[in-house]
Formats: structure tokens, sequence, C-alpha cells
């Protein structure tokens, strides 16, 4: 109530200020009038009455602002008059604001770019669903044995906590969900999803690989309060044993597959191999309750697991552990309450199916946030990318700042005339202030402004840095409140920052000084804040560059690492046998004749497969082993990784055999078990025995018939020292699906099609997917190193161009300032190199001193990320004497021309001015 | 003979005094001040001006515009509740400045 009246009071105040105005000039007005009637009636001449009376009344411009001064809302109604003025100021010097703004805008535009990443990934990622905050995503955690079920589908993203190592799974199985849906007092509704990974979809008699689908309970819709945008949802009686095959898509989906054509209703697609009606189209946004930024392009109902699963037989085994279970939790139900309530239903399950378990080796149950559905996992990559990310780029907003504040100062300076004569009418200190932090706010505001829009581009140029997927997310973020607040808050806090030191500057002046034209200044600038300014803008930039050059360097050295094996004239490809409907008898078939087929090419000198891809972020898998015979009882019950490789595995990948013999396609599932290992096995498990013809457990009792050179088949190997490796014949340990690899004459992509017509004459249900040069899989493993230098570079260079522009203005400044000072040496007898020389000495003097803090600081900042460098040290002396002679120089560059013109000044003209 | 310029915060009581006789206005309001000290007080006269708008925005004093008894427009001021208790307050305290001085002054 207060607070409205208070309002209404300022209102009036504004609006009747012309009135109020008004009658303060009569009341003046008058007193003076009957002062000089007075003085009229004491026999005065009119013009000395008057003139007396003036006298009397004291000086009348200053008694009328102190009377504004004493009135009320003096703040709105000066912020009225100070904006109003530094707008004139700012269409005065058009090139100083043009300056300011732009510096202003490019920094909080880059920092608003990646804040919007943090926004989203971090801080708003929450699920566009009807209250996210009311869902709960069921998971458990082992016991301490790491009993699991019998029956278990791993996660395909484990969500493993790097502290402790502590696994939490989201797997869940049909008995468990259907006892969660009969416990009445937890949730409202439950509903629970599997996952469709690889889908081979046909449409219009075109197989294709649709990568995301997933299967969902029929009341997942409506709990999740998602709609259709075209068609309808799934609903309860769709997910019915018996019912007809109907499918839900992503508008993502629809966009991108079918062009946003509304025809699509009622399309016949064929989803591994069975029928399905496309009935509906789901809300923009919406691509399930996976990973935000990705997600499923086709949902199905779940009764439909039977017939688009490869493994059905292990879907309609209510044993089986796939499904994630989402409720909506009841009104004042935690999710603690919920976890404890249901852990008597998990037990009783757990029981069942889990691998003998002894009471204290039963699982626990826990109950997570289910409107994020963000793995602690992804949480923690995403802290660790974005937050340094956002650390980067706010350098660039200081250095923008330091550098408008410098504009400030100097152009302050030249207004100091100005200040004055404000002063002697009767302006108090603290309006002046006021009037400087409205100007630097203002400006600031603008450089919001056109930092939002610069921020709309910045975001475009991220999302070349990230995979085409998530740079596709980051096309569409667009702004929310959260953004604008936070860029609002930021153009306040850079207009205080670079406002703030320059107004207090010139309000601590002296006044008499100041008329008499300003105190000569020596030395660049002068003023010692005007330095610090320039020192802090160029040991920032010199930061940032440190950053830049040790990323940069450290995706050199990882790049030029001996992989063991020639990654280049190599195209790879993933080929899936089971959703192709192939039985696992069938397996070691269909891979030799595929590559059978694929050696045919002309163009391919050779071809193979093995279960996993190298470098490929896809995960080994590792096994116990022993060896036998072995009395010293080392590696008695150790972990290697294995994978399993076809015929001419090593040939094609050019993987040199160091002795023995390689695999071939001799090695049959009916043939003696062999095994070869790599150098990094021989040496630890045989310290210079020869392993050839011992044997091993792997998999069963195999031989060792060969050894390889080490090679890098995993990111973690790429940066430590290569693990011990087994591969085993593909034909003894044959699955489903495996990485193709084809070793060609030319450029690999030239063959992409001839593969694609070749797999399509072997099967045309059967896709392939995951098309990419072993080139470009190697560098997708670099992918944060790229991102990190990228933006370093990127904004490195923003800064130091920054730092150029004020210290080419600062010596400008310096120039105008000294031009008299500087002809009195010409005329006696100077020479204009020794002017040359003075004037960059100085310049040369703030370099050093920005060099040596800007060190400082890049030597404390990166020793914190150290562990992200490969290759390079955090202190590197090299990269650091580089950085510093390139930012001298450009420094120096910036310089020379305003140094330049002081050495061409003529000392007559010189003397003159002023 | 040099006139004495006024103690600075001493102006608003004086004003607050000499409106408790009754409302007047600005000009008004320096003529009673220099009659009163029997012309050893001057005030700079427009300085009066700040010092009753300062005192109008603590509502000590209220304005109404009224006719002067040349007949012109003017602004009365007259004391309200408030500038009352003011009043009162600022001169106990004067009060006790003046005789500590004196006494200071006698005795020293």
């Amino acid at each position: 109530m207060k607070l409205v009246s208070r309002f209404q009071f300022w209102l009036r105040a504004i609006f009747s200020k012309q009135r109020r105005n008004a009658e303060m000039e009569s009341e003046l007005q008058m007193h003076i009038e009957l002062r000089t009637e007075r003085n009229l009636e004491a026999g005065m001449s009119p013009g000395a009455a008057r003139e007396s009376a003036i006298r009397a009344f004291g000086g009348v411009d200053q008694i009328r602002e102190r009377c504004r001064d004493e009135r009320s809302v003096p703040w709105l109604d000066h912020l009225v008059q100070d904006v109003h003025y530094a707008l004139r100021q700012f269409l005065r010097k058009p090139k100083f604001t043009a300056i300011a703004i732009l510096s202003l805008s490019s920094g909080i535009g880059v920092t608003t770019a990646v804040y919007s990443l943090v926004d989203a990934k971090l801080l708003n990622a929450s699920l566009p669903v009807r209250q996210p905050q009311g869902l709960a995503l069921l998971y458990w955690q082992p016991g301490i044995q790491g009993a699991r079920p019998r029956l278990f589908q791993p996660d395909p993203r484990p969500d493993v906590n790097p502290s402790n190592g502590q696994v939490t799974y989201h797997n869940f199985s049909e008995r468990f969900f259907e006892a969660v849906g009969r416990e009445k007092e937890v949730f409202q509704d439950v509903f629970a999803t599997g996952a469709l990974w690889v889908m081979n979809v046909k449409i219009d008699n075109q197989t294709e690989i649709v990568g995301s689908g997933q299967l969902v309970s029929g009341n997942y819709y409506d709990v999740l309060g998602v709609r259709a945008v075209l068609g309808r949802t799934l609903l309860r009686t769709d997910d019915v044993p018996g019912a007809e095959l109907v499918c839900v898509i992503s508008d993502s989906y629809w966009r991108k597959r079918f062009g946003s054509n509304r025809g699509v209703i009622g399309k016949l697609i064929t989803v591994d191999g069975a029928p399905t009606t496309i009935v509906g189209v789901s809300s923009p946004g919406f691509s399930g309750t996976t990973l935000i930024g990705s997600g499923s392009d086709i949902t199905l109902p779940l009764s439909t697991a039977p017939r688009v699963r490869f493994d059905s037989a292990n879907v309609q085994n209510s044993s089986f552990w796939w499904l994630n279970i989402i409720g909506r939790l009841k009104p004042k139900v935690s999710l603690d309450q919920a976890s404890i309530r249901l852990t008597g239903v998990f037990r009783e399950t757990a029981k069942l199916d889990f691998v003998k378990t002894t009471n204290e080796d039963l699982p626990h149950l826990g109950a997570a946030p289910g409107g994020r559905n963000q793995t602690q996992a992804d949480r923690q990559r995403d802290v660790g990318i974005l937050l340094p990310m956002l650390g980067i780029v706010s350098i660039v907003l200081l250095v923008a700042c330091a550098n408008v504040a410098n504009l400030f100062l100097a152009r302050n300076s030249s207004r100091r005339r100005e200040f004055a004569v404000r002063a002697a009418l009767g302006a108090s200190r603290s309006r002046i202030v006021r009037q400087l932090l409205t100007e630097s706010l203002l400006l600031s505001v603008f450089g919001a402004a056109l930092g939002l829009l610069l921020a709309k581009w910045d975001l475009l140029l991220l999302a070349t840095i990230f995979p085409a997927d998530v740079g596709d997310w980051l096309r569409s973020l667009g702004l929310n409140t959260s953004i604008l607040g936070f860029t609002i808050s930021l153009s306040l806090l850079s207009g205080t920052i670079c406002g703030l030191t320059p107004a207090l500057r010139v309000t601590r002046s002296n006044l008499t000084e100041d008329f008499q034209g300003g105190a000569r200044v020596i030395g660049i600038g002068g003023s010692a804040p005007t330095k610090a300014f320039m020192v802090a803008q160029i040991s920032l930039s010199m930061l940032l560059l440190v950053f830049a050059s040790l990323f940069i360097t450290t995706l050199k050295n990882l790049r030029s690492i001996d992989l063991g094996f020639s990654k280049e004239h190599l195209l790879t490809f993933l080929v899936i046998g089971e959703t192709a409907g192939y039985k696992p008898n069938q397996y070691i078939q269909v891979h030799e004749s595929i590559a059978g087929l694929l050696s045919a090419i002309p163009e391919v000198r050779s071809a193979s497969y093995s279960g996993s891809g190298l470098l490929s972020g896809e995960q080994l898998p590792s096994g116990k082993f022993s060896i036998i015979g072995d009395s010293s009882g080392s590696g008695s019950s150790e972990y290697v990784a294995w994978n399993q490789v076809g015929p001419n595995f090593f040939e094609t990948y050019q993987l040199p055999m160091v002795a023995g013999r390689t695999l071939g396609t001799h090695d049959t599932e009916k043939s003696p078990s062999v095994v070869v290992v790599n150098q990094a096995f021989a040496r630890k498990y045989f310290q210079g025995e020869d392993p050839i013809g011992r044997q091993i457990t792997l998999e069963g009792t195999r031989e060792i018939v060969g050894v390889v050179r080490d090679a890098k088949l995993t990111g973690a190997a790429l940066r430590g020292a290569t693990p011990p490796m087994a591969y085993l014949p593909f034909a003894q340990r044959p699955q489903g699906h495996s990485r193709f690899a084809l070793r060609t004459e030319g450029d690999p992509d030239t063959v992409i099609a001839l593969v694609r017509k070749s797999m399509g004459d072997f099967n045309p249900n059967m896709a392939i997917t995951s098309v990419i040069t072993q080139d470009q899989l190697v560098e997708d493993g670099f992918l944060q190193e790229r991102m990190f230098s990228s933006l370093s570079a990127f904004v490195g260079c923003i800064a130091l161009a920054l730092a150029s522009v004020g210290l080419f203005g600062l010596v400008s400044e310096s120039v105008i300032q000294r031009t008299s000072e500087i002809g009195v040496r010409m005329a006696l007898g100077a020479s204009t190199n020794r002017i040359l020389v003075m004037m960059l000495r100085e310049s040369l003097r703030l370099l050093g001193m920005g060099v040596l803090i800007g060190s400082g600081l890049a030597l404390v900042t990166t020793r914190l990320i150290a562990s992200r460098f490969f290759g390079v040290a955090f202190c590197d002396p090299l990269t650091y004497s580089v950085v510093a002679a390139t930012l001298i120089a450009v420094g120096v560059a910036a310089c020379w021309f305003p140094a330049n013109r002081a050495a061409r000044i003529e000392p007559m003209t010189a003397l003159r001015c002023d | 003979m040099a006139k004495p310029e006024l103690l600075s915060g001493t102006l608003d009581l004086l004003v607050l005094q000499v409106l408790n006789g009754g409302p007047l206005h600005g000009f008004a309001i320096a003529e009673r001040i220099h009659a009163l000290s029997k012309d050893v007080l001057i005030v700079e006269e427009g300085s009066l001006y700040p010092s009753l708008y300062r005192m109008e925005e603590k509502r000590w004093i209220e304005p109404e515009w009224g006719q002067s008894d040349k007949g012109r427009r003017a602004k009365f001021y007259s004391l309200t509740k408030e500038g009352r208790k003011q009043l009162t307050a600022e001169r106990k305290t004067w009060d006790r400045i003046a005789l500590a001085i004196g006494d200071v002054l006698n005795n020293a």
C-alpha cells in the first residue's frame, strides 16, 4: 500500500514538474521584485535598486539548483534529464559511442551465448512436460558384492559416480513395474519406457536407420501431459496385446524426415519388420524422457516390444530388467518417502530375479527428480565443459569493460571544463557522478541489446564446434526470461564497472585547475586508473591467449600420437544383423558374406570387421583371464579388454604382427580356440618369455598364436599407456552386430555409394549406420579439446583486438595532451626518433607489466586445469614466450601510428596550440 | 561594523520560530528575521528558499498560495504540527548550546 502511494506521489511529481518549476520561479522572482520596490522606496535609482536586490539575494542560478535538489523525487527527475543529456553526448561523439557499444556487445554477446547453454543444460534442464518437478525417476544401486539380475539389459549410458565408482542403474523388470502400479500411496500414476536404439525403418520402400526410438506404456503421454501437434498421442487402448500397431513420431523427426507434411498421419511404415501406422506427431520440443537435446524419433506402445525388439524372448519375460520407471508423485510425498515405501516391493522382486543374493547384498532403491532425467555422469560432464567455457568468455567481458572504462576516462578528462562549469553552477558531486553513471549504464544497455543479437550469432558459431546433433539443438535454443535476466544483470554490472571509477575520478579533481585548462599530464594517459585498466586488459588477453595456445598444442599433440595403426583411407560403418531378423546361428555367415561382397569392390583393397570399432567410443568388452601353468600367480584373476575380429582385421587396419601368426579364415568355430595378444600383454604377463604357444583362459581356454603391435583402441589409451589387449577370432565369439572397416585406394568417401549399393543387393531390409571415416572417428574423440581451443582462440582474438584498440586510443590521447610538451622538446633539439622512442617506451612498460601479470594469472589458472593438457606443461615456457611476443608485437603495432604522428609534429604548431 | 554571518543550521530554527507567529511568504520571513534581530543577522536572502523547500519536504511547514497585502499571488508558509514539535526540540538544543558556550566564555 505504502509503495503504491509513493509511486503515485512520484508520478504526480513528474507530471507536475512543469507547474512546480513555474511556481518556484515566480516565488523567487517575487522576492527580488519586492526587494527592488523596498530599495526604490528607500530612494535608489531603478537600475541600482534592482542590482542591489539581486546582490542581496545571492546567485540566482545556484539557489534555483539547490531548491530543486531539496525537492522530492529528484532521482527520477534527474534520471530523465540525465538520459536525455547522455543521449545528446553520445550523438555528439559517434565514434566513441560506436566503439564503446561494440566493445561491450561483443563481450556481453559471447557471454550470453555460453550462458544460454549453461541455462539449458544445467539450470533449467527440465523436460517440456506438465509439472516436471512432480516426476520421480526410480533407480537402484547394487549391494556390496555388486550382485545383478540374471536377465539384465545394461544402461547404454551407465551412470557412474566418478568420486566413488558407485554405479546407478535405471532398469527394472516388468514384474516390479506392475507391483509399483499396485502401490497406491506413492504415485498418482506411473509409466515405463524401454529403449529401441537402432531401428531399421522402411518408409516408401526405402530402408533407413533411425537411431533413437522408445517403447512406452499406454499412460505415458497422459501422465506427462504432452499433447499431439497433429493427430493423436498414444492411448491406453493402444498398449494392449493384439491392438493394431501404431506409433507417434517427434516433431523434429516429422520436420526432418517428412518435411512437415500433414499427410503423414495414417501413413504405414515398417519398424524392424513390423508394419506400423503413424497416428500422431508430438508437440514441438518434446522428444521423450531421455537426455535433453536428443531423444526418441519414434515412440511405440510397450505391448509392441516382442515384435520390434530383436530379443523378443527377453522382453516377454517379466524377470528381464530393462524398463525405466517414472511416476508422478502424490501430493506431499517426497522422493525419499517414495523410495522408502517402495523398497519392500523392490526387494521381493530382487530376491526372485537376482543371482544368489544374501540379505546384506540386496540392492538399494532410490528416486531421483524425473523431470530432468539427466544422469549424474551427464551432468558432471556438462559442468566440466560449460563452467570453464563460461569462465573463459567472462574474461572477454572483463576486457571489454576495462576497455570502455578507459574510453570513459579519456573522454571525461577532455570534459573536465564542462564538469567544472556544472559544479560552479551548483551541481553537487553526487549529481555529476550520477550523470556519468547514467551514461555508462545507458551505454551498456545499448551494448546488451546489440549483445543479444550477437549472442544468437555466437550461438551459431558455437554450434559449429559441437557435434552435429548438439549443434542442431544449439541452433534451436531461444531466448527466455532467465537468459534475458542474466543479460540485463550483465549490462548493469558492466555499466557500473566501466563507469564508476571514471566518474569518481572526475569529481575528485580540483575545480580551479580544471578551469585553467587541466593540469599538464606527464607520461602516457597520465592517470593511474587508466594505466591500471590498460594493464588489466593486456594481462587478461595474455591469459586467454595462453589458454588458447595450450589447448591448440594439446590438440596438435593428440593428433600426432602414433595410434599404432593407419587411420588414413579407412571407411567404417556399423552393420546390425539383429534388427534385420538374423538369428544367432547366422551371424558368422552374414558377416563373412558381407566382407566378401565389400572386398569385391574395385576401390577397396581389403575389408574386415570387429565387435567394437577402434577409437569409436564403442565399449570394448572385458573379461577375467588366467594363464594356464602360471606358477607365479600373477594374472591369475585379472581383467583384460578384448575384441572379436574378423579375418584380415590386422591387414585392413595395418596393425603389424610382432611374432607368431595373424587371425584368418581358418580360425573357425570348429578349429582350436586361439587368441592374439598385444605387446603390452606380452610384456606385462610374460616378462620377456615367449608367449606364443602358451594357453590362457579367456572366454574359454585358448592358445596364444600371435603378438601384435600395441595400438590405441580407446580414448583412455590415447592419453595414457596402451593397456594389455586380446584379439579373439570373430567366428569363435560371434555377435549380431559389428563395425566394418574398408581400406580404400583413394578418398574413402567416394566408395560410400558403392558400399550402400552392395549392402542393398545383399539384403534390402538391412541398413548400415554410423558411416564415418576412421580419421573422423579419431577426430570426434578430440571434441572437448577442439571446443576449448576454438573457443579460447576466438575470444582471445576478441580480447587482443579490444586491447589493441584500447592501446591505440590511449597513445593517441596522450599525443594530443602532450602536443605542446613534444613541441618544446623538439624545439630544444630532440630528434624525431627520440620522440618516437619516448612515446613507445611508455606503452612498452604497460605491455611488459600486462604480460608479467598475465603470466602470473595464467600460471595460477592453468594449473587448475593442468590435467586437460596433453604433451604440454601448463607452465610451458615456449608457449608463454610466444604469446608474450605476439602480444607485445601487436601492442607496439597499435601504438606505432599515433606515436609516429607525435614524432612528425611541427614544433611551431605544437607550441602555438592551447 | 561587519555583520555576523548566520551560523549554519540555525536558519531552519529561525524560520520555524518566525512562522510560529502565523503564515508568511518568503520575502516576509526574510524581513521578519532582519527586523527581529535588529538588523544584526543578515540572511543571504536566496538561501532562505532551499531551506523552505527542505522543510516543506519534511512536512514541518506547508505552503498555500494566497494574496499578499499588495494583491500579489504569493506562497504562504505555515507551521504544521510536526513543525511545532521540531521547533520545541531545536529550541531546547539551541538553549543548551548557547548556555554552554556562554559558560565557557565567561569562566575561561
